[in-house]
């Protein structure tokens, strides 16, 4: 048995679309949905009503807004199935095989976790992301991993998927990436991941270099493999730059920087050799390019190495 | 605007899972739904009840259990949108823009048809797909040509789908093969279509060859282009010889020869439209997996003798 866990807070108007997506899984048989209400405000008996008809589903409640991270963890220590999948209350499988095909693809061989592909759909079309590891989309889970490995959610209301990610691959679980499209991320203007809005930039990227801080600690606590450490916290700090770079009008330049002093020590900890590092500056790069409004990265105005002597010289928070 | 007709007898369980797929399509705003029931023992109200909320929903009945051709027609003779689509009561979309893409490839386009790929699960459960010509399964059709020239559902309990959609492409030409998975086509161990296949095919043969025959007919009327005509005509004559071969061993195997004698009416009345290359490439859509004991222009010797004989 699969639990299918959706945190939701206001999600009346796209939730249905999600619910019918997993209704009609051809193994339906086989998942328990638990929408996870974020004290919306109002409940989901209506939905739990009408699709109790055709799956097992059931409305968990929180007392107070808490935000996604909690949602999930609430909704994972409040099932009990061997799989897990989490679905946001707006998206929707990609096809009527996709929780099948995840299914199959987990018990085929013992997997800790699989990696479907994503489908995004933008105003262009769709672009596909194949064996993503940052977000919770179009993946599986094993529980018995999971609580093993003490891999949990953190309490942050932005990029909580990535820690929980993050630590969870640093971790080394046995893995397996699928090429089949899973889960359709249908864009939806007002949800929490696309508002636009300066505060929200800043909440959003304060909250990724907290979760991403949090997870690297918490593997190096556990001493996971060292590479992947140095990597990963590598990477990030190039992300932070180059988000620096696109976005240091807004007041989020300085906070950024000043956030971001334990991840720089942990990259001096955790060293990448010469080549790793101009590699990542290449892939980072070109990600950040491609999905960005480049005219700040073409000609940046501070080198990497200048960022990093800024966040050295900062004050503390 | 976009109208889906759904034949229903006793499937009461199983539509709920239909509904349930058009529930999810993208376009459900502009989707009416019938379920038109063919005398089941009870109607669907429960089931429109539930949906009604969601979906533009309503149903209406046969006057007697009469098949799901003339079902259709009753669908067809109550609906009104500019597009249609076919739906069994057992069968589902297979993602929520199956209708999108469907509509997008004929509402932006100037095609009157949209075909997409049917996923097909076999006994066994096993799970294949394909561009489906023969039935009406994953397609999008127009009511403006079905109105212009006046196409109907007959009343044979079976290949009547085969016989509209073929009408229909001799109507228009203009259609459209979309790349998507769009209709899922489930295994049902209840449903007529799907049970043991030699056997069925041996006995549901006389009704093809009418349905064929019908399809001639009112395609000869409505003055439908002839080389288009004559290419169905041989085709059924190449279907005609695979039965055959199927049968070859089965005492019963000249009833073919009997049935397809109606068929061979028009290949005499056709074949001056056809060339060699064309009739070979009609030949080739067949794939034999064994080395025919006769071939197929024996096969139309023995209509003719068989008709001799008679």
């Amino acid at each position: 048995m699969i639990d299918i866990i959706i945190p939701a807070y206001n999600a009346h108007k796209t939730i249905e679309q999600t619910l019918c997506s997993i209704a009609y899984q051809y193994i339906a048989d086989k998942l328990n949905v638990y929408i996870v209400n974020d004290d919306s405000d109002k409940d989901y008996n209506e939905f739990v009503n009408f699709f109790s008809n055709f799956i097992t589903i059931k409305e968990l409640k929180l007392e107070k807004n808490s935000g996604p991270g909690v949602a999930r963890q609430y909704g994972i220590d409040n099932s009990k199935s061997d799989y897990i999948i989490f679905m946001d209350s707006d998206d929707c499988f990609a096809d009527i095989f996709s929780a099948k095909i995840l299914y199959d693809a987990i018990t085929e061989n013992d997997y800790d976790v699989v990696i479907g592909s994503i489908a995004e759909e933008t105003d262009d079309g769709f672009i596909i992301h194949d064996g993503s590891e940052v977000w919770l989309h179009g993946k599986i889970y094993k529980r018995e991993y999971l609580k093993n490995n003490d891999i949990r959610f953190t309490d942050t209301y932005y990029d909580e998927d990535n820690a929980f990610n993050s630590l969870l691959f640093l971790g080394n679980p046995k893995k397996k990436i699928i090429y089949d499209k899973i889960y359709l991320w249908r864009k939806n203007y007002t949800s929490l991941t696309n508002k636009n809005n300066g505060q929200d930039k800043i909440n959003a990227f304060t909250d990724y270099i907290e979760n991403i801080t949090w997870s690297l600690e918490k593997a190096i606590e556990r001493n996971y493999d060292y590479h992947k450490i140095a990597k990963l916290a590598y990477y990030a700090l190039l992300f932070i730059y180059y988000s620096y770079l696109i976005y240091y009008q807004l007041p989020v330049g300085e906070k950024l920087i000043a956030k971001s002093k334990k991840l720089k020590k942990i990259t001096e900890e955790y060293k990448l050799n010469e080549e790793e590092q101009l590699e990542a500056m290449k892939i980072e790069f070109e990600i950040v390019y491609r999905t960005n409004d480049n005219r700040y990265l073409l000609n940046p105005f501070t080198s990497f190495d200048n960022f990093l002597n800024m966040i050295d010289e900062a004050g503390e928070e | 605007m976009i109208d889906i007709i759904i034949p229903a007898y006793n499937a009461h369980e199983t539509i709920k899972n239909t509904l349930l797929s058009i529930c999810l399509q993208t376009m459900k705003e502009k989707i009416k739904v019938y379920i038109i029931d063919d005398c089941s023992d009870k109607d669907y109200s429960e089931e429109i009840k539930l949906f009604k909320q969601s979906i533009n929903i309503e149903q209406y009945k046969t006057t007697k259990n009469s098949g799901p051709g003339i079902a259709r027609q009753v669908g067809l003779d109550n609906s009104q949108g500019k597009y249609i689509i076919f739906m069994d009561s057992d069968d589902l979309f297979v993602d929520c823009f199956s209708v999108e893409n469907l509509y997008k490839n004929l509402e932006e386009t100037e095609n009157d048809i949209a075909i997409g790929y049917v996923i097909q699960e076999d006994y066994e459960h096993n799970l294949k797909n394909e561009l489906k010509e023969g039935s009406l399964h994953g397609k999008m059709f127009k009511r403006a040509i079905i109105d212009q020239y006046q196409l109907q559902f007959n009343d044979t309990s079976n290949h009547e789908d085969l016989a509209f959609y073929l009408l229909y492409l001799l109507a228009t030409d203009k259609a459209i093969f979309i790349e998507n998975n769009i209709y899922f086509y489930r295994y049902n161990p209840n449903s007529i279509t799907q049970t043991d296949s030699c056997h069925y095919h041996f006995n549901t043969y006389g009704l093809y060859v009418k349905n064929m025959c019908w399809v001639f007919e009112n395609a000869e009327t409505r003055n439908f282009n002839e080389l288009e005509i004559a290419k169905d005509v041989f085709y059924s004559l190449v279907i005609s010889y695979c039965r055959y071969l199927e049968n070859y061993f089965n005492e019963d195997v000249n009833r073919i020869l009997k049935e397809a004698n109606n068929l061979y009416k028009y290949y005499l009345k056709y074949k001056q439209f056809l060339t060699e290359e064309i009739e070979f490439e009609l030949y080739n859509c067949v794939e034999l997996n064994f080395i025919p004991p006769i071939s197929l222009r024996d096969f139309i010797y023995l209509i003719d003798k068989h008709n001799y004989n008679d």
